[in-house]
């Protein structure tokens, strides 16, 4: 590291993270972990000053301590992605409806595990001459290719014109076509550059026609409303909490208390204690330590393997990483160690939350009127997503109100409904495009947002494409529980166990279907099948 | 950095040139000329004769001087170009031991990638006397509408001049890549390419350095020459009508025929008439010698060849259609190749296109300069500027019937890759034979064969049951694989395609019948079969939630008059299901579907409030 220049003094310095930095193996205080928190894509000290609370000197004293330990870098002009990030996305969004438009750029700090961190270190004995940051973040976008939108693929802001399609889809060539990288030694990014052009050119080519990128458009952009609502709960929600917390000793929470008992028993504000939308996680969100645990949880126990991700988890990440330092460790760690840590700046930091809370507090239950308030005007507007979210937070500001609760509860099944169906175009469209990983992602999402039997039917074939045969078995199941006389149902089943060789067991499922529907082509057919395999 | 050259190797002339200093040069030969001609002879004492020393020895040596060999180069020899060339040049042409092309020189034969070769290294040598070091490395032009053969030809031409060369790009869009070069532009245009051999039309995106090639046709044998062949025809005719002698068959007349013909032909692009006179072109049988002497007018030489510009333009039309192009789009026209100045041309283009063409480009330098800037660009660390290229031609496999299944679109942006899955046609068929093919012709064995292999050791079953996945990868540089994998088994082959010209029309033929039981099907009704699931899957959930709905929105007048349109929709999905015709499932799974989304806002609604 380069700490004689010292760029992170310049306070239009922009900085980033290191891309592909494994945020759950970083060891970092609760400040350093908030502040890392703060980088968006490209960051300037000066926003950060800004945006922290902390007061320019710590800022910058703790943005040091990170550059020092290489968590972040400062951005090198050239070499950053070709849609710079307008800097107003640095802080989060404001309340309200959600604009589509402005540029979305591919987020580095998702997607990569340490074992390809330790490779992306080693290879370099084997010759390959590409910098290192284009490695990582070569690796990076070929990770999540599969997830991300055409939109996303090419940088692009879904309301773009033709002429800015064009210009995003030259700016993806010039960084991924494998001509610009002709004298290299390239070893496996070869077919690496080769895959993201080609995918890059399957986006352009899609969306090159006016009505397949409206209807495209449509969905995108609301899921990414969803998303955006969802970061917005995250946060409102985690002020909520931290009102809990400081409130009253962590479990149970209540609304209401004292804030002398707070400095000692809060945990730091960067440890995301942060609720989903219901759709989400269906879990009830009335307790710290139920947030606790089922955050360690789901921070520990990774439920699936890693190329089928669930749905769930690169927004469980992004949520991390927007966060601050979700380690287990950091979850963990006693007071005396985090004392230890902990220096002025961060006592000033205290006492700076401390006035916000004490400030916050007093409005627990109008605050929740004002969200209840707003989430009936929502619905009214017909913003179906917003509202669920507003009346959420209405309920979780303030949970012995019952008509909050109950009016949740139904709007956020109305919303969970809705977002399943969006989810489901989504995977049919990307199905028909030839994404078929992609489709089987939010096929998924649809099946885990609605419960609904077809959903879960499909989304058991497509984990049946991703050759994930445990969670297609699983879904097929529960597509089965959720309509126990559909034959398709127990035919998908029938399908997944053969495709696990589990031939009685198929044959079983599927004698029942033609006894649910004799005759049945399908079931016929797959009876054959079985018979062959 | 390493030096590289572009050479535009021309069917009558070839020129070199170099990016230096950031600044794309032509470089002269030694008798200060920009271009160098297409000629090579050989000479009574067996020294080689390259450029313009070929050509001022022509009319004496003329059986012994190879020119447009371009239009044999990668060639079968039963093409009908290579017969075309046989009867109108006077070198000797003849079968090689692969069905393809040589000439023979003084009782010395060469192949046609030699004979390219030795214009090639005279390029080289051309630059490196003007640099003073050697160069080894090239990017080298051909037609955009060359084939695979044709390109490995001048390829292979390439290596045995000694240079290594880094990409064949097309002419035209090496044309764009000069015109292009160096400015901030952001616009469509077009190349209209009529050289000496070959007429290629290409248009092309520009912006912010990158070229991306829309589309690209041609005709591979269309060009200057065959406008030269029309006067040389005209003043043979003329001749025998006057003399009862035909002077084709004396080839040192035909050569100063063509001399004369290309000579008249470019004086006619800046005057309104020329005097052409060759005296004593001939004797008598009495040994009376005769003169050719007679004057050609534009308008004389606008009408012997006004098919030939009109199919320029007819191609242009086209390839626009297919491109789903409106000529309005287009915001220039570059004209390169030297036959596009004559005036005629001009006209044409000019009133077909609705622009002036673009005058700011050297019609003759340009595609080597753009060859130099592509060679740049490919070594330089951070290039401002990439070429985005597309394949020409359709590759894909035969399937039953003798038929070409394209699995790669031609103008398809290269790198790429497809695959699709096919399966066996016969019971207990355990191996497939896959051809790859490269051409746009329905029939299989219109096509040029680029390669093939089998994949075997296939499971034992009735057929249509065992699946095989083909994929096509073109890599950047232009590069075909092909991998054949048994889904089943996991087993696979693969090979990369380096095209020959091995192979006639017959032989394909031959393999066509002899293969029969190789074949492979298209795996359709595994599409149809996925269809109607899905569409079966819509019904059931319309048929569950039917009197939800019913009962809730049945009270009102829209509401029943909804319900019976809903009625419809579902029994006709329901009818669809039966027919097995995958665009009916189609579609009325979409028109249920959006009765599903009505009937699913519906119970939410009901279940909410």
């Amino acid at each position: 590291m380069d700490t004689q220049a010292d760029p992170i003094a310049r306070k239009d310095s922009p900085v980033r993270l290191v891309p592909g930095l494994d945020l759950m193996a970083a060891r970092l205080s609760a400040q350093e972990g908030f502040v890392l928190s703060r980088i968006a894509g490209e960051t300037t000290v000066q926003l950060l000053c800004d945006g922290t609370g902390l007061g320019d000197a710590a800022t910058i004293a703790t943005l040091r301590t990170l550059y020092d330990k290489g968590f972040i870098i400062v951005a090198d002009q050239r070499a950053t992605p070709v849609v710079p990030r307008p800097p107003a996305a640095a802080v989060p969004a404001p309340a309200g409806p959600l604009s589509g438009s402005g540029s979305v750029e591919l987020d580095e700090r998702l997607g990569l595990d340490t074992a390809e961190l330790a490779q992306v270190d080693t290879e370099e004995a084997t010759g390959i001459d590409l910098k290192r940051e284009l490695r990582l973040r070569l690796r990076s976008v070929r990770r999540r290719l599969k997830e991300m939108s055409f939109f996303e693929l090419l940088g692009l802001a879904p309301d773009a014109d033709a002429k800015a399609l064009r210009r995003a889809y030259f700016e993806r060539s010039k960084e991924f076509h494998p001509d610009r990288y002709y004298t290299k030694n390239l070893g496996p990014y070869k077919e690496m550059l080769a895959e993201i052009f080609r995918q890059s050119k399957a986006a352009y080519e899609y969306l090159q026609d006016e009505d397949k990128r409206a209807a495209y458009r449509v969905l995108v952009l609301a899921q990414q409303e969803e998303e955006q609502i969802e970061r917005q709960l995250r946060r409102q929600s985690a002020e909520a909490l931290e009102v809990v917390h400081l409130a009253g000793p962590p479990p149970p929470a209540t609304p209401s208390g004292d804030e002398g008992s707070a400095e000692q028993s809060a945990p730091p504000l960067a440890t995301p204690v942060v609720p989903s939308l219901p759709w989400r996680d269906r879990r009830d969100t009335a307790g710290a330590a139920l947030f606790q645990r089922s955050l360690r949880e789901r921070l520990v126990t990774s439920p699936r393997g890693v190329t089928t991700r669930p749905p769930t988890a690169p927004l469980v990440s992004a949520a991390v990483a927007a966060r601050g330092p979700a380690t287990v460790e950091s979850v963990e760690a006693d007071s005396a160690e985090r004392a230890s840590r902990r220096d002025r700046d961060q006592a000033r930091q205290q006492r700076q939350r401390q006035q916000r809370v004490a400030g916050t507090l007093g409005g627990g239950k109008r605050k929740a009127q004002d969200y209840f308030e707003q989430g009936l005007k929502q619905l009214e507007e017909g913003k179906l997503l917003a509202a669920a979210a507003s009346l959420k937070l209405a309920a979780t500001f303030d949970p012995d109100n019952l008509e909050y609760a109950r009016r949740s509860e139904t709007v956020g099944r109305e919303a969970r409904a809705s977002t399943a169906d969006g989810y489901f175009k989504r995977a049919l469209l990307e199905e028909q495009v030839g994404r078929t990983e992609t489709a089987a992602l939010y096929f998924q999402r649809a099946a885990d947002a609605s419960g609904l039997g077809l959903h879960l039917q499909r989304a058991a074939e497509g984990m049946m494409w991703l050759d994930d045969l445990k969670n297609a078995r699983e879904y097929a199941t529960k597509a089965l529980q959720a309509e126990p006389n559909s034959v398709d149902a127990r035919l998908v089943l029938a399908r997944v166990l053969l495709a696990g060789g589990l031939k009685e067991h198929a044959r079983r499922e599927v004698d029942l279907a033609l006894k649910l529907a004799p005759g049945h082509p399908g079931a016929k057919e797959l009876l054959k099948r079985i018979k062959k395999a | 950095m390493e030096k590289v050259i572009g050479i535009d190797l021309g069917t009558t002339n070839s020129c070199v040139a170099i990016v230096e200093d950031g600044a794309p040069t032509v470089i002269p030969n030694r008798g200060g000329y920009r271009t160098t001609p297409s000629m090579v002879a050989l000479a009574e004492n067996g020294k080689r004769l390259v450029g313009h020393i070929a050509k001022r020895q022509a009319i004496t040596n003329a059986e012994n001087t190879v020119y447009a060999v371009k239009r044999l180069i990668g060639r079968k020899w039963a093409d009908a170009s290579v017969t075309a060339a046989r009867e109108s040049v006077p070198y000797s042409i003849i079968e090689g031991p692969h069905n393809d092309v040589r000439v023979e020189l003084r009782e010395k034969v060469f192949s046609a990638p030699e004979i390219s070769a030795f214009i090639l290294q005279e390029m080289k040598l051309v630059a490196q006397e003007y640099l003073g070091e050697d160069v080894a490395k090239a990017v080298v032009t051909v037609p955009a509408y060359f084939n695979d053969a044709q390109r490995q030809a001048t390829k292979d031409a390439g290596a045995i001049a000694g240079l290594d060369v880094l990409r064949i790009i097309n002419e035209p869009t090496a044309a764009a890549l000069a015109y292009g070069f160096g400015k901030n532009i952001e616009r469509k245009v077009a190349i209209f390419d009529l050289g000496g051999g070959t007429f290629d039309i290409s248009i092309l995106e520009i912006g912010n350095g990158v070229f991306e090639v829309i589309s690209t046709a041609g005709d591979t044998l269309l060009g200057g020459e065959d406008f030269d062949r029309r006067i040389i025809d005209w003043l043979v005719f003329g001749f025998a009508k006057e003399h009862k002698i035909d002077l084709r068959k004396d080839k040192m007349a035909l050569q100063r025929l063509k001399d004369v013909a290309e000579k008249a032909k470019c004086e006619l692009s800046a005057v309104k008439e020329t005097e052409i006179n060759l005296p004593f072109i001939i004797s008598t049988a009495s040994n009376e010698p005769l003169h050719l002497q007679r004057t050609l007018t534009r308008e004389k030489l606008d009408e012997l060849t006004v098919d030939l510009v009109e199919r320029t333009v007819h191609i242009c039309k086209k390839t626009l259609r297919e491109a789903n192009i409106d000529k309005s789009e287009l915001e220039d026209v570059i004209l390169v190749g030297g036959q596009t100045r004559m005036p005629k041309v001009q006209e044409m283009v000019a009133e077909f296109f609705g622009l002036d063409p673009c005058k700011g480009v050297h019609p003759d330098e340009v595609v080597a300069l753009g060859a130099a800037i592509q060679g740049a660009a490919l070594l330089e660390e951070d290039s401002e500027m990439l070429l985005l290229d597309v394949t020409p031609h359709s590759l894909g496999i035969m399937i039953v019937g003798g038929l070409l299944h394209k699995l790669i679109e031609q103008n398809t942006t290269v790198p790429t890759s497809k695959s699709h899955i096919f399966t066996t046609i016969k019971d207990n068929q355990t191996s497939v034979k896959i051809l790859v093919l490269q051409g746009e012709a329905e029939r299989a064995e219109e096509n040029e064969l680029l390669g093939e292999f089998i994949l075997t050791g296939l499971r034992r079953a009735p057929k249509g049951e065992v699946e095989i996945e083909v994929t096509f990868e073109i890599s950047a540089d232009g590069i075909v694989a092909v991998h054949a994998k048994d889904l089943e088994t996991g087993q696979q082959q693969s090979i990369t395609v380096t095209a020959t010209s091995g192979l006639t029309e017959d032989e394909i033929r031959r393999m066509v019948d002899e293969n029969k039981d190789y074949l492979v099907e298209l795996r359709d009704n595994e599409e149809i079969e996925r269809e109607k699931q899905a569409l079966q899957k819509v019904i059931d959930e319309a048929e569950r939630l039917f009197p939800d709905v019913d009962a809730v929105i049945a009270g009102s007048d829209f509401g029943k008059d909804a319900m019976s349109k809903a009625r419809v929709v579902l029994d006709r999905a329901k009818s669809a299901v039966g027919m097995r015709e995958r665009k009916a499932m189609t579609e009325a799974r979409e028109a249920l579907d959006r009765t599903l989304n009505m009937f699913r806002g519906v119970v939410s609604r009901s279940r909410a409030g």
